[in-house]
């Protein structure tokens, strides 16, 4: 983890930031990656570190941008001040949880998935199986399996975007 | 292996949702984590989008006994899921080297069992579908053997060791503080020194189901702790897996089919006709799937005259019909 952590000041430093800019992106790099629910050691840990810390380092330069700009135009006038408090977007924060919303309504559109689709979810969910015990058991490939489950998650966003 | 080839040439995943479930393979390699990161940085909204699909699959992991009912409909794997491994060629120089590998490969793991297993010389319980036996041990236990069970009993060493391999038991346990009674179940043992509990295994799902007393489930890695249940608790495993802790038994209906009857309390249709289909060899289909999500509470006894079926017919909301040898269709009444 400090290894991720020292990658990602490198990668932020040789992209023009100081080592204190770069630890502060990190550091709230870090804080987003846990609050949209990800976990160190996943195979999708890094990717998401990085992508995320990119999004933020665009902020950065466009905070930056705003700063010179402002000094330049001499500006104080109070009109500027909700352009520049634009929130910088938080994928986490507007994530909807449905484990607030209606949890039986989910179980609902879990029974509704057509049958095979639903009987992939409810093994890979539920009992713990890798897709290859999956496939198995379902008597179809792997690749099915992870199409089964694709399918599933479409499937249930739009039923709760309804 | 032949996973691993085929992934050379399956599609990439496209959209947040494909690439949930194809980071969700237990070993992602190098050239997938840079396709996801270039996807990533392809659009600002991919994030998003898969943080949204990441949680949705998480948030859904409160619902398993909502839909334990759906679970347990699950067709057991078909016979032969696999192909026969076929090699394609085979050189006669190497036939003997492969003969012999093959031989040794089969006979180690039974030499090696064979010296090492506690419970060589067991006795063996079994019974056939739809019976529900009573064995008494010589330590004086008694215990129930549910339909369709393989239970082996060896209890006259310094520890009681038993091993359900298959289906279900209840186990009335003779005090004994000196010897220990354990029970081999999938990967890891169930201790206790008096005690009444059940233990079943099915479809490679361990139970343990605690009754009076106390008992502990040891851990297949020696340094965690042993998981210990109070009256009520209920755990389930599967070989190589956690121990999940389910909802609370309830004592007075909980393993009732050891007094030959089943007892549903607002159960899931579906849920009850699993529990039913363990007693027949005949299989249980729905007409409607939609059918198994009707909320059942009824008392079935699980012997007296006529087939468990018929008697399952008088007190289910369902009319069940056979179909053919071996098949019954449940349809609405």
């Amino acid at each position: 983890m400090t290894g991720l952590r020292a990658e990602l000041v490198l990668f932020l430093q040789r992209r023009g930031q100081s080592l204190e800019d770069a630890e502060d992106i990190v550091q709230e790099t870090f804080a987003r990656f846990h609050r949209a629910g990800h976990a160190i050691g996943q195979a999708d840990s890094r990717p998401l570190l990085f992508a995320i810390a990119k999004n933020l380092l665009k902020d950065h330069w466009k905070q930056a941008g705003r700063e010179r700009a402002r000094t330049l135009w001499l500006d104080t006038d109070d009109t500027t001040a909700a352009w520049e408090n634009a929130p910088s977007e938080d994928p986490a924060a507007d994530r909807r949880s449905i484990a607030r919303q209606d949890l039986a309504g989910v179980a609902a559109a879990i029974r509704e998935l057509p049958p095979r689709c639903r009987d992939a979810f409810l093994l890979h969910r539920f009992e713990d199986l890798s897709y290859r015990q999956i496939a198995d058991r379902l008597g179809v490939s792997v690749s099915m399996v992870e199409k089964h489950l694709a399918e599933a998650l479409r499937r249930l966003k739009a039923a709760r975007g309804t | 292996m032949l996973d691993r080839l085929a992934s050379l040439f399956e599609a990439k995943p496209r959209s947040a949702e494909d690439w949930v479930v194809r980071l969700g393979r237990p070993d992602a390699p190098r050239s997938t984590l840079a396709a996801f990161e270039r996807w990533l940085a392809a659009d600002p909204r991919n994030l998003a989008d898969y943080q949204d699909a990441k949680g949705l699959l998480r948030d859904t992991r409160d619902l398993r006994a909502e839909l334990v009912g759906e679970l347990n409909l699950i067709p057991p794997a078909p016979m032969v899921a696999r192909r026969p491994k076929k090699t394609g060629w085979t050189p006669v120089a190497l036939a003997g080297g492969l003969v012999a590998t093959v031989l040794a490969v089969a006979i180690a793991p039974t030499l090696v069992t064979r010296l090492r297993d506690p419970l060589a010389g067991a006795a063996t319980y079994t019974t056939a579908v739809g019976e529900i036996r009573d064995v008494t041990l010589a330590d004086g236990s008694v215990v129930t053997l549910d339909t369709a069970t393989t239970l082996r009993a060896r209890v006259d060493g310094k520890v009681r060791r038993l091993a359900l391999d298959k289906g279900g038991a209840y186990f009335a346990v003779a005090h004994d503080k000196v010897h220990p009674f354990q029970v081999d179940l999938a990967d890891r043992q169930v201790i206790v020194t008096g005690t009444h509990f059940a233990t079943s295994l099915r479809d490679g799902r361990a139970r343990v189901e605690l009754l009076e007393g106390s008992v502990e489930v040891s851990q297949p890695r020696h340094s965690a702790e042993p998981v210990r249940l109070v009256p009520g608790d209920q755990v389930t495993y599967q070989a190589g897996g956690a121990v999940r802790r389910e909802a609370r038994i309830d004592p007075a209906t909980a393993v009732a089919w050891r007094q030959r009857r089943l007892v549903f309390q607002d159960a899931a249709l579906s849920e009850v006709l699993a529990e039913l289909g363990r007693y027949t060899d005949a299989r249980i289909r729905l007409a409607d799937p939609a059918l198994g999500r009707q909320r059942v509470t009824a008392m079935l006894s699980l012997d007296g005259r006529g087939t468990v079926i018929d008697r399952a017919a008088k007190v289910l909301p369902v009319v069940l019909k056979r179909t053919g040898p071996g098949e019954v269709v449940a349809t609405a009444r």
